[in-house]
Parts: structure tokens; C-alpha cells; sequence
């Protein structure tokens, strides 16, 4: 590990924050909306605190094993064969994972802006823009997510423009109507698998300088970006009220129509936050990529990113093409999300767990 | 700090240099040739080689009255006063001693020439050099050795200021040809001991001049190290001009952006000096590279330091707009027009409509189109001669652009579009990176044009990554934004108030890092006013 | 590796330049700035279309409607930007086609077949529905504009007071701009002085999804070459069910505490000598709804601040007269706003959404007793409602008396 190449914990945050507002961030407000109801926000809020242990859990797991990565932690602490097994699993969860991400992305296009566009073209762009982003230097990675995030985040100012247009009898009350718990968990659980995207910082440990305030920063970085979304829930159930909201496909574009800014030129947001809306999306996915191009690198010990890249471009764009429909693609997205939600809070907690018990020492 | 180097070690160069490509066959041919003692063999050796040229010069003389000698020189390359006043004078003139001293050539260094710069020379290969260098070379018969003088001069215009580089308040001078003189002018501004000025040799024909330039106790010395192993590291034919070998000293020679700041005034130099960076001159060439280089070089200027930190933060604002212009505004608008005119106020939508009515190309072909006629005529007004040039302007935007307009080429909507964003790119302080945008601008114009917003965000995209990935000297280009530098913040966009600015950028890792010293920042006492007006205060 | 990589880049770009899909000039596009939809008895018309379908292949309903469709097109090379305009006719720049269809979608086929360029619905100002397709329910239409990407949810709905939707689209006032510009600014602008609700087309999807609360639809009139705007029309569901007058308009903006306001309120005195033009300048209202006895009471409180606009037949204002209006106003607002939410109760149109609040602030009221839409409308027809009005005059405007 060449420690001229790293990362500080401030930027670990920032890659949090940058990676979680993505492709989810358009269509999860119709997404809670539907399970819960006006429980949406509160949903949402347990949604965040559910992921939030899984910040903890891959950062606390990072400040004590500094040195590795969490495919290294696997094969460290799990043993060669059970470790391995995770790692592919991991590998495998994410590429299917971005190519889901990146179909969602095209298929806002298609519906949305450039209908004629045949998706595949979006789709192969969208994948070898994050290949050419060169994976060999960690903190060209952190780079691109410090300069991109204040673009996510500023437009996101713009909805405060919707405010007058909320209604209060949309958030209310606040705990739904005639909600089980088991329907207002399930909701919650959808939000914590639309914000997973973060576990891109399990394979930046050992690039991180100051490992002490990494749980710290990690915490701010979480929230910042949950923060972001769950700000955009709040206006999108204000303005539009939960049935409106069943009905629309991407609740936040259509937030961003919806307001206006007096003055001619500039009266159309939606150009702006569709243009950030597309850094958003590439962010998140280069952080998949990266999860894919160096978790693979590891596991087979080389250090040919350029190769691995190449390889992964065909694969995930299969992938991609699985789904038959609009409404396929959802199914798949939120099976597997649920997966790797569960995955990434069981696993590095119970990697702490039974590395103490088995007293594997992480190096200092 | 010091130790651990932070800056990025080019992996595809050899470092260690012992040969030096490419060898002059000539002084190869008299590498081992010795001197003898006598003057005629000695002559006609050189006679051999240079008979042909116009400007081989061959003076015979006697010294001590007995001795024959002879001076050897290239006219065009000397100073012919020198010669005839401090060298054949003196050697002419002076009574020949008693006795012969032992070492005549040693007696002539100490006692008669009052020449200051004289060598012995013995084998052919260095007095061929030297010839060819400029310097005259002595031989006395009968003496094994011979004495090297360096008389050259060379021709050099006035200190003026330079054209690209224009300020509105500030010292005019610029660098010229002469090294020299440039050293010179960075001299008499930093008068210490510890700023350094160490030569060398690029270029294996031109045999160019190069120094390093950088101050002791502020520069980093891994830094040091690394530009002089590079310089040594360049093995080409010539270097006529600083912009050759800066294409061999950069980090990403694949990359358009220029990753050193090349600039004619010294003040601009002497300002990166002081604030750790490495200067480098070549002879014959007027510009200097400083490195290493960050993104903000491209809207900094030096005036901004001359100016109020309010007014100058303005300044900056408005160029990084025109930056961002020049860069995207024709694709913006090929998008919203043929992709997006949803994005168009309702209002203007019908009339922008009818005003493209006529027109028989597609918004993307008449960008492209006209942005290609802008490049044509802005090379055309560079090469035109002055009468010609200022015309050329005038009549190319008004003649173009009006009669293409009502000619029905193109809209009027486009010309104004890309005479503004041209216009922008001419706000660019720095000319390389406006080139860089320019073309930049191109790709952006496809990309837009066939793809729409997408396109355009995909070519933003990977303009910013590309920029992101960077490094000049291992320092991150975009330094202070994305490594998140907040100290260094203070002087990115808004520059703070000189008081402010107590830290010298921490990026290329100076060694002595505070420039101000404890100062006030009102004034409160006015000692020079009485008593009972410094009441009313 | 990076070659392979750059080359793999290469390959869609070249793609691209073999076709640029989307792209559409600008004058390519036939920009559609208004749409006006009304019924039509005409089957044959409607029949002689084949575009979607073969003939008499199109599964018809037992109710099946039949529409009328107008589109206003923007004539390019009409207008100019900057001058040279000239003299110039705004029904010079417009252009009028009218098809037929079963519905929204088949009736745009329709017309795309009788154009050369691609439709375009990105800048549709105003949407105009007949009076009688309201009458029936409107959601038909909405489902084509809704799922539309092109359609802005900022356009207007309208729909006419009597007459029919298409006439509205012949008013061609004499001003150098395309009709439906000037029809949309007309409604930006009634918002913006406080003579309508912003109900713009995303607001009534809203309202339409929204269970408890029921939309209002400005109502225009057409009057040869400009419109009126006449107000509102309310509806219950989908369905209109009523007509608000524009000072209805006021009264409801008021309760929902709108500024600016835009009518004026006329007052006499008691002892009947002067007559008076009140502005309303400011206003704020509390909507509150509690559970008594399980049953929901409604408290509306509107304060409303304004001033003297005119005073007829006398000359004498002062803190007493001022006092006696305020009073007179008061109390002649409260009952006229009471008589106007009890006509809104019998039509069973909730426009104030307060089953929404209900809902929101007594859901368990609601599972329990009223369950939806259909049962708010039952406990909605015999609500109590009290409405407070208080009414202050401040200013009296450049005169002092």
C-alpha cells in the first residue's frame, strides 16, 4: 500500500455524500410514499438511522483493521476459501448493482429527454466514461468526488423555491394511516437500500491518513448526503401529497418543473438539476466501478486497472440490458439493494466480532 | 517534509544520463587529437575544418617580439573591439622580459591580458567547441597549449513590453533573447545571497543555454532536484525556444492542458519564486517556465496583486466567467435550440423559431461552421502584417457576420452567440490555456450536437476528470479545490487582503512558510496630527 | 490497455455522428401553443380518421366521447425578434387546425398526419375544456397530458363559460404576439394581481389526486377577440359542479388567506349615505379543524387589512366612519362567506381541502368513520363551518376626508 497515495478522512466523507445522492435520489420519494404513506419522512428517518449502523459498522471495522481493505478483512478474518467467497459475492452484487443503476439512468433519458436515443448508447457512454476515469490513483478518485459534490449539493438549494407550494395536510400525519409496523419498517428498509451506495469507502481504508477521525467524518459524511435526500423526500411529499405522488414516475424531476424562479431567462430549473442530476449519477457509479476494478484487482492480486476496466465495460452493459421493462428494473433493484444493505451491516460488524475472536491482530 | 517527496517521479524517463546524444562527429573525429607545439600544424587543422566559412578569421601576430602566435575566432561571433583592444594590444605590446618565464601562458593570464574570462585549452575537440561557441583561441608557437578567451556578443532588441501580456498597472518590462539580460532583471529584484541561478546544457546541437532559477531557503529542494534531473533527462537535436522543452518536462505530455506557466515578465516570476516555485530560462527564448503549475494560473495575473482585493476578486470572478463561456456557451445554446426548446422562455421561443426560419443548416453545422471562420480569421489577423491586421478585424466581423446574416447563412442569434464566447476566450490571461479551451470547445459542440444535454454533461465530464487527474510535478492540478485546501482558498478565486495572506500555498510544500510578518491592519495612531485633531478621530 | 480502452471510446462516438437522434431544429418543430377540446356529435368526422386504427376497429365504449380538437400553431417566420416587425396582426401569426378523435392520443395522431413537422408540446400555454366535458368529468383527457414528458405541468387549464372551448382559440387580440401568449399572461398575470388561485395544470393534478380536496379551474368567456376571466369553476371528484362569480373568487382567496388581493369589496353605511370601495390590501386566515364530540368543527378566522379606495356621495371619513365600516364589512363578509362555503357544502365540493386536514390531523376520525373520498362527502355536506371575519381599514389613500 503506498502511502504516498492517500486519502484524507474528509474526503472519505465527501465520497459518502457524493455517492448516496444518485439515481435513487429521482424516484425514492414514489417509492416510500407508496409503502407508507404520510409515514414517508419518519419512514425515512429510521430508513437513514438503519444505514447509518452501517456506516459505523465499515468504520469502526476500518479503524481497527487500518491496513486493509474489506476484501483483505474477509480473507484475513474469514479464512482463504469462506473470505474469498464473500468478496465475489461482493463483486458480483455490485456489478449487477451498476448495471441496474446505469439502466435506470438511461431509462430516465429515454422517458424523460432524449427519447430516440436508443439506450444502449447512453448506457455504453455513461460505463466507459467511469472506465476512462484511470483507477491507479486513489486521490484522483477523491478528486473527482470533492469537485463534484458542491454541484449536487447546490441546486438542491432550488427546492427550497417549492416551499410556498407545499401544502401542509401533505405531511401530515406524521405517522401515516393505519401503518403496521412491519409495513412502516419495510418502508424504512427501502430508503436504507436506495442510499447504500457508500460501501465504496470499504475499499479505501487503507488509503486514509488520519484513520482516528475517520468514524467521526465518516458520520457527517453519511448524514450530509442522507441529509440531501431526505430533504428532497420532505419537499416532494409537500408539494405533490402521497397519491399524487403514487401516480408520477420521477417525483423529483417533476419537483424541478414545478418551480420557478422569476425572471425569464433561468425560469426553467429543471435544465440545471437535470445537468447536476447526471454528475450525481456518474459519481455514484464511479464509485461502483471503482468497488468493481479494485475489488477484483485484489482478489486476484495484480495491478492491471486498465485491463480490468476493459473487461468489466462488456459485462456490466449486459447487465444492464437484462431487465425487460420499466417495471422489471425496480424488482431487480430492490431485491438486490436489500441484499447489500443486509450484507453491509452484518458483515463488517461480524468481522469485528469474530476477528476478536479469533485474535487476528490488524497491523498497525 | 522534506524527506518524504511528494512530488510525482516521471516512470517512463531514464534518470541517470551519461550519454550525450547527439554527438558532433567533427569533435568526435578530434577527440583525442592532441596540441602540438607548433603554430603552423596547429593552424591548418583548424584550416581544414572551416575553411569554407565566410566568417573564419586567422590573425597572425608576435609576441615578446619573437614569438609568432596567431588568434583564431568566428567574426560574426565576436566582439572585434575586444580583440583588437584587450588581446592583440596587449600581447603585441608588451615588452618581451629578460628572462622567458617558464609558463608564458600562465605569465600572459596574470600579468597582461585584462581579459577576465581566459582558459587553457589543449586538446582540439574543446578549441573546436569553443571556436564554434563564439570564443577566440590564442596559440603561441611552441607552446603545447593554447588560451581561450571568451569574447562573444550577440545582438539583442530593448526591453519592451510583451505583447501577450498586457497589464494595466505594473512594471512593463519583459524578458528578451539575451539570458543575461533576464538574469538581470530577476536579479536586481531579489537581491540575496541565497537566490540561486545554476546552468546547464540542453539540446544537443543548439547547445542551449538553460538556467534553473529558485531561492534557497523557500524552494523545496526535492523540487530542485527533480526539474534539473528532468532538463537533463531531454535529449533532442535543438531547443530553439522554451515552449520545446517544456513539452519534455511536463507530467502528461498526452494532455492539452499546459501543466507549466510560461510567462515574459519578470515580476510574474519573481512572485512564484517567493512563493517556493522553480523558474527556468532558456537562452534565445523570451519566455520563462515556472513550475509547478495549478488551474488557477489561468486567471491569475499579477495586476491582481497590485489592485484592491475587492476589485480584484471582481476581476477574478468575471474571467472565470469568461472562462466557462468561451468553453461552453455555443454548445449551450446547439443544445436548447435543437434539443431542448423547452428551455426557452416562452416568449422568445416563437421568435427565435421564425428568426431560424431561412436558415438552411442545422443549428450544429452553423456553430461548427462559424466557429471554424472565427479560428480562420483569428489565426489570419496573428500572421497579417500590423497595417493589414487591425483592418483584417474589422472588416472580418463586419463583413462575415453581417452578410452571412443577410445572406440567410446563418442567424444572427448564432453570430452573437459565438462572437461572445470567442470574446471570452480572449479574456483568458493566460494564452496556452485560452487555446486549450478553444479547442476544447469542438469537442463540446459535437457532443452537444448529437446528443443533446447529455452530451454535453458526458463532455464536461470528462474535461473535468481529465483536469481532476492531473498532476504538474505531483502537485494535483486543481489544487487548491480538490484536495480541499482550505488555507490555500485564500487566494484562488477571491484574494484576500494582503494581511490575510500570511502562509505562502502549502501545495508545493515550501520550505519556510510564513511571508508576512506581525503587522497592523488599521492604522489608529496619527502621531503626526496635533492633539486636538487626533480627538476628533 | 488505456489504447483498447480509448478505442472501445471511440466506437460509440462514431456511432454518434451516424445519427443524431433527437435532434429536431427548431423550425422542424410544430410548436403547439394551445389546445382546446370539446365533444363533438360528429361520428363521421371522428370515423374518418384511420391513424391508430383500422376503421371500426377502435374498441368503443358504450359512452363513448368524441372530441373536437384545436391546435393553435405558431406560424414561424411571423415574428420577429427586435425591430422590424412591422405592422402586424396577432391573427397573422397563428395558425388553426382542427381534428377529431376518440381521444386525447388518437386525436394528435390525427393532426400529426396533417403536419409536416413533428409535433411539439413542450410550450403549450393554455389548455381549454368545454364546459360540457367538464360537466362529465375531465380525468379522460388528463392521462395522455399527464404521462406526456413534453407537457409542463406550469401550463394553464381553462375551461369556458358557455360556448364553445374552440372559440376561445379564435380570440386574436390586436397585439404583435401569438394568441395563446397573451391568454397564458393574461391568467400569470390574474395571479399575480390576487384575481385567481395558482391553479396551474400541475396544482389541478394535485388537487385531483389529493383525497379531500377538490380543484378549482379558472372559467373564461370568450368576447370576440380578448377573454374574460369569469371566475372559477368548482368541482366534486372529476366532475364541475359549480360556478364561482370573481367575487366569489375573492371570497374564497380570502379564506385561504391569498395576497395580494384582487377585488375590491363594495360597503354602505348604515344609515345608507355613502357607498364605499374597499381594497382589500393584506390577508391571513387559520383554517382549524377540531373533533367535537366526533364530529369535526371547522373554525375559519380571515383578518383582512385594507383600504379606502373610493367613497361616494359623501365627503366625511373618519376614525368613527372607518370604525362603522370595518364593522359593516365584518359582519356583511361573514355572512356572505358563510353562504357561499354552504353553497359549496350542498354541491359537495371541498375546495378548501378540509377533509385533507381532517385527514391529516384526525386519522383515525377518518379510517373510522369516513374511510374516503365518497363518505368525506356525506359528513362534508352537513359540516359546521364558522367563519370570523375581521376586517381593518388602514389607509384612505391621498385624501383625508
Amino acid at each position: 500500500m503506498k502511502h504516498t497515495d492517500s486519502i484524507s478522512s474528509i474526503q472519505m466523507a465527501i465520497i459518502i455524500a457524493s455517492s448516496i445522492i444518485g439515481v435513487s435520489l429521482l424516484v425514492l420519494p414514489r417509492f416510500v410514499a407508496s409503502k407508507v404513506g404520510e409515514a414517508a419522512i419518519l419512514a425515512s428517518v429510521v430508513g437513514l438511522l438503519i444505514s447509518f449502523l452501517s456506516v459505523l459498522a465499515i468504520t469502526l471495522l476500518g479503524r481497527k483493521y487500518r491496513n486493509y481493505t474489506i476484501i483483505g478483512c474477509n480473507r484475513l478474518i474469514l479464512g482463504k476459501f469462506v473470505g474469498n467467497l464473500m468478496n465475489y459475492m461482493i463483486i458480483l452484487l455490485t456489478i449487477f448493482l451498476m448495471g441496474l443503476e446505469v439502466r435506470q439512468f438511461s431509462e430516465v433519458l429515454a422517458s424523460g429527454l432524449l427519447p430516440n436515443t436508443p439506450i444502449e448508447i447512453s448506457i455504453a457512454l455513461m460505463i466507459i466514461l467511469c472506465a476512462l476515469v484511470g483507477f491507479r490513483n486513489v486521490s484522483t478518485f477523491a478528486y473527482i468526488h470533492t469537485f463534484y459534490l458542491p454541484f449536487l449539493l447546490i441546486p438542491m438549494v432550488f427546492f427550497i423555491l417549492a416551499f410556498e407550494d407545499m401544502e401542509s395536510y401533505h405531511l401530515l400525519p406524521i405517522f401515516g394511516h393505519d401503518l403496521s409496523f412491519f409495513e412502516f419498517m419495510s418502508g424504512a428498509f427501502e430508503m436504507s437500500s436506495a442510499i447504500t451506495n457508500f460501501f465504496v469507502i470499504s475499499l479505501l481504508i487503507p488509503y486514509i491518513k488520519d484513520n482516528e477521525s475517520m468514524v467521526k467524518n465518516g458520520i457527517w459524511g453519511f448524514f450530509l448526503g442522507g441529509l440531501a435526500i431526505l430533504y428532497t423526500i420532505i419537499i416532494a411529499l409537500g408539494v405533490f401529497g402521497v397519491k399524487e405522488l403514487e401516480q408520477i414516475h420521477w417525483p423529483a424531476l417533476s419537483l424541478s418543473r414545478v418551480i420557478e424562479i422569476p425572471g425569464e431567462i433561468l425560469s426553467r430549473v429543471d435544465a440545471i438539476i437535470l445537468i447536476t442530476w447526471i454528475f450525481a449519477v456518474f459519481t455514484t457509479l464511479l464509485s461502483y466501478f471503482f468497488v468493481i476494478v479494485r475489488g477484483t484487482a485484489e482478489i486476484f492480486r495484480t495491478n492491471r486497472f486498465a485491463f480490468i476496466s476493459t473487461i468489466m465495460i462488456p459485462i456490466i452493459f449486459v447487465v444492464a440490458l437484462i431487465p425487460n421493462n420499466v417495471y422489471e428494473i425496480f424488482e431487480y433493484v430492490i431485491t438486490i439493494a436489500k441484499i447489500v444493505t443486509v450484507l453491509f451491516i452484518l458483515l463488517p460488524f461480524g468481522l469485528i466480532v469474530i476477528g476478536r475472536f479469533r485474535k487476528k491482530v490488524g497491523v498497525q | 517534509m522534506i524527506g518524504l517527496s511528494p512530488f510525482f517521479k516521471k516512470s517512463n524517463h531514464k534518470t541517470d544520463q551519461t550519454s550525450i546524444y547527439p554527438v558532433s562527429k567533427i569533435v568526435n573525429e578530434y577527440k583525442d587529437k592532441q596540441m602540438t607545439g607548433i603554430l603552423d600544424d596547429n593552424v591548418r587543422l583548424l584550416k581544414e575544418i572551416f575553411h569554407k566559412d565566410m566568417d573564419y578569421s586567422l590573425r597572425t601576430f608576435e609576441l615578446f617580439q619573437h614569438r609568432h602566435a596567431a588568434i583564431v575566432y568566428l567574426n560574426s561571433l565576436v566582439d572585434q573591439e575586444v580583440i583588437n583592444h584587450d588581446v592583440i594590444k596587449p600581447l603585441q605590446h608588451y615588452e618581451a622580459p629578460e628572462k622567458e618565464p617558464l609558463d608564458i601562458l600562465k605569465f600572459l593570464i596574470d600579468n597582461i591580458l585584462y581579459f577576465n574570462d581566459v582558459k587553457k585549452v589543449k586538446d582540439f575537440s574543446t578549441i573546436i567547441s569553443s571556436i564554434v561557441q563564439g570564443k577566440a583561441v590564442v596559440f603561441i608557437d611552441g607552446i603545447a597549449e593554447a588560451l581561450e578567451l571568451d569574447v562573444v556578443t550577440k545582438e539583442k532588441r530593448s526591453i519592451e513590453e510583451p505583447e501577450t501580456e498586457r497589464v494595466v498597472r505594473g512594471p512593463r518590462d519583459g524578458f528578451i533573447e539575451h539570458l543575461s539580460t533576464n538574469v538581470a532583471l530577476l536579479r536586481y529584484r531579489l537581491p540575496i545571497p541565497e537566490f540561486r541561478v545554476e546552468e546547464s546544457e540542453v539540446g544537443a546541437r543548439t547547445k542551449t543555454k538553460v538556467v534553473v532559477c529558485y531561492i534557497e531557503d523557500i524552494a523545496n529542494p526535492t523540487l530542485v532536484e527533480e526539474m534539473k534531473k528532468r532538463i537533463d533527462a531531454i535529449e533532442i537535436d535543438g531547443v530553439l525556444d522554451s515552449g520545446y522543452a517544456e513539452q519534455f518536462l511536463e507530467d502528461n505530455p498526452l494532455s492539452p492542458f499546459p501543466q507549466l506557466i510560461n510567462t515574459e515578465r519578470p515580476t510574474k516570476v519573481v512572485g512564484n519564486l517567493l512563493e517556493g516555485r522553480v523558474a527556468v530560462m532558456f537562452e534565445g527564448s523570451p519566455s520563462a517556465l515556472i513550475a509547478p503549475a495549478t488551474f488557477n494560473q489561468f486567471y491569475h495575473t499579477t495586476e491582481d496583486y497590485n489592485e484592491h482585493w475587492v476589485i480584484s476578486s471582481f476581476v477574478r470572478v468575471f474571467r472565470i466567467l469568461a472562462l466557462l463561456f468561451s468553453l461552453t456557451f455555443s454548445s449551450l445554446y446547439v443544445t436548447v435550440v435543437s434539443f431542448h426548446p423547452e428551455l426557452i422562455p416562452a416568449k422568445y421561443v416563437v421568435a427565435a423559431s421564425s428568426g431560424r426560419h431561412s436558415i438552411p443548416f442545422p443549428v450544429v453545422l452553423e456553430v461548427l461552421m462559424l466557429e471554424l471562420a472565427m479560428e480562420v480569421l483569428r489565426e489570419a489577423s496573428v500572421r497579417m502584417p500590423q497595417q493589414v491586421g487591425g483592418a483584417l478585424s474589422i472588416v472580418g466581423v463586419l463583413v462575415v457576420g453581417q452578410s452571412a446574416v443577410q445572406a440567410g447563412f446563418v442567424s444572427p442569434i448564432t453570430v452573437v452567440i459565438i462572437g461572445m464566447s470567442t470574446i471570452g476566450s480572449f479574456a483568458i490571461p493566460s494564452y496556452n490555456a485560452a487555446n486549450t479551451f478553444r479547442m476544447l470547445r469542438f469537442l463540446l459542440i459535437i457532443l452537444a450536437g448529437t446528443l443533446g444535454l447529455l452530451g454535453l454533461a458526458l463532455g464536461l465530464m470528462v474535461v473535468v476528470n481529465h483536469i481532476l487527474s492531473l498532476r504538474s510535478f505531483g502537485v494535483p492540478y486543481m489544487d487548491p479545490y480538490a484536495p480541499l485546501n482550505m488555507k490555500a482558498m485564500k487566494d484562488s478565486i477571491i484574494r484576500f487582503p494582503f494581511y490575510k495572506l500570511k502562509k505562502r500555498p502549502s501545495n508545493i510544500h515550501p520550505q519556510d512558510k510564513t511571508r508576512l510578518g506581525e503587522m497592523e491592519k488599521h492604522y489608529t495612531n496619527y502621531n503626526f496630527l496635533d492633539k486636538e485633531e487626533r480627538e476628533k478621530i | 490497455m488505456k489504447r483498447v480502452l480509448l478505442f472501445m471510446a471511440i466506437i460509440p462516438i462514431l456511432m454518434l455522428l451516424s445519427g443524431c437522434w433527437d435532434r429536431y431544429e427548431l423550425e422542424e418543430r410544430a410548436m403547439i401553443l394551445a389546445i382546446s377540446i370539446d365533444v363533438t356529435d360528429d361520428r363521421e368526422e371522428v370515423e374518418k380518421y384511420e391513424v391508430t386504427h383500422s376503421k371500426g376497429d377502435f374498441p368503443v365504449r358504450e359512452d363513448q366521447k368524441y372530441y373536437k380538437l384545436t391546435a393553435q400553431l405558431a406560424v414561424p417566420g411571423k415574428i420577429m425578434l427586435g425591430p422590424g416587425g412591422g405592422e402586424m396582426n396577432s391573427e397573422d401569426t397563428d395558425w388553426l387546425l382542427v381534428t377529431y378523435g376518440y381521444t386525447m392520443k388518437d386525436a394528435l395522431s390525427n393532426l400529426q398526419q396533417e403536419l409536416a413537422a413533428k409535433i411539439y408540446l413542450g410550450h403549450i400555454q393554455i389548455i381549454v375544456v368545454s364546459e360540457e366535458i367538464a360537466k362529465n368529468g375531465i380525468s379522460e383527457i388528463m392521462d395522455f397530458l399527464r404521462r406526456d414528458y413534453e407537457v409542463q405541468r406550469s401550463a394553464w387549464l381553462m375551461i369556458t363559460d358557455g360556448g364553445e372551448a374552440q372559440d376561445i382559440l379564435n380570440a386574436t387580440p390586436p397585439i404583435q404576439t401569438v394568441p395563446s401568449l397573451y391568454l397564458s399572461n393574461t391568467l400569470k398575470d390574474a395571479v399575480r394581481f390576487g384575481k385567481l388561485p395558482k391553479e396551474f395544470l400541475g396544482k389541478i393534478w394535485i388537487d385531483f389526486s389529493d383525497i379531500g380536496v377538490d380543484a378549482v379551474i379558472p372559467l373564461v368567456k370568450s368576447m370576440g377577440d380578448h377573454i374574460l376571466v369569469h371566475g372559477l369553476a368548482y368541482f366534486k371528484g372529476d366532475k364541475m359542479v359549480g360556478k364561482l362569480t370573481p367575487t366569489d373568487t375573492g371570497a374564497i382567496l380570502a379564506i385561504q388567506g391569498m395576497n395580494p388581493a384582487g377585488y375590491s369589496n363594495v360597503v354602505e353605511t348604515e344609515d345608507q349615505s355613502g357607498v364605499y370601495l374597499i381594497k382589500p390590501q393584506r390577508r391571513k386566515s387559520k383554517i382549524s379543524v377540531k373533533l367535537v364530540d366526533g364530529e369535526p368543527k371547522v373554525t375559519i378566522n380571515v383578518k383582512i387589512e385594507g383600504f379606502v379606495e373610493e367613497q361616494n356621495h359623501v365627503n366625511d371619513l373618519s376614525k368613527d366612519r372607518l370604525e362603522e365600516l370595518e364593522k359593516t364589512l365584518s359582519n356583511y363578509g361573514e355572512k356572505a362567506l358563510s353562504k357561499l362555503m354552504k353553497r359549496l357544502q350542498q354541491d359537495e365540493s371541498d375546495i378548501l381541502g378540509i377533509g385533507a386536514r381532517v385527514r391529516a390531523k384526525y386519522p383515525k376520525y377518518w379510517h373510522e368513520k369516513v374511510k374516503d373520498d365518497k363518505g368525506w362527502y356525506e359528513v362534508y355536506k352537513d359540516l359546521d363551518i364558522q367563519i370570523h371575519l375581521d376586517y381593518k381599514i388602514r389607509r384612505v389613500g391621498m385624501e383625508w376626508k
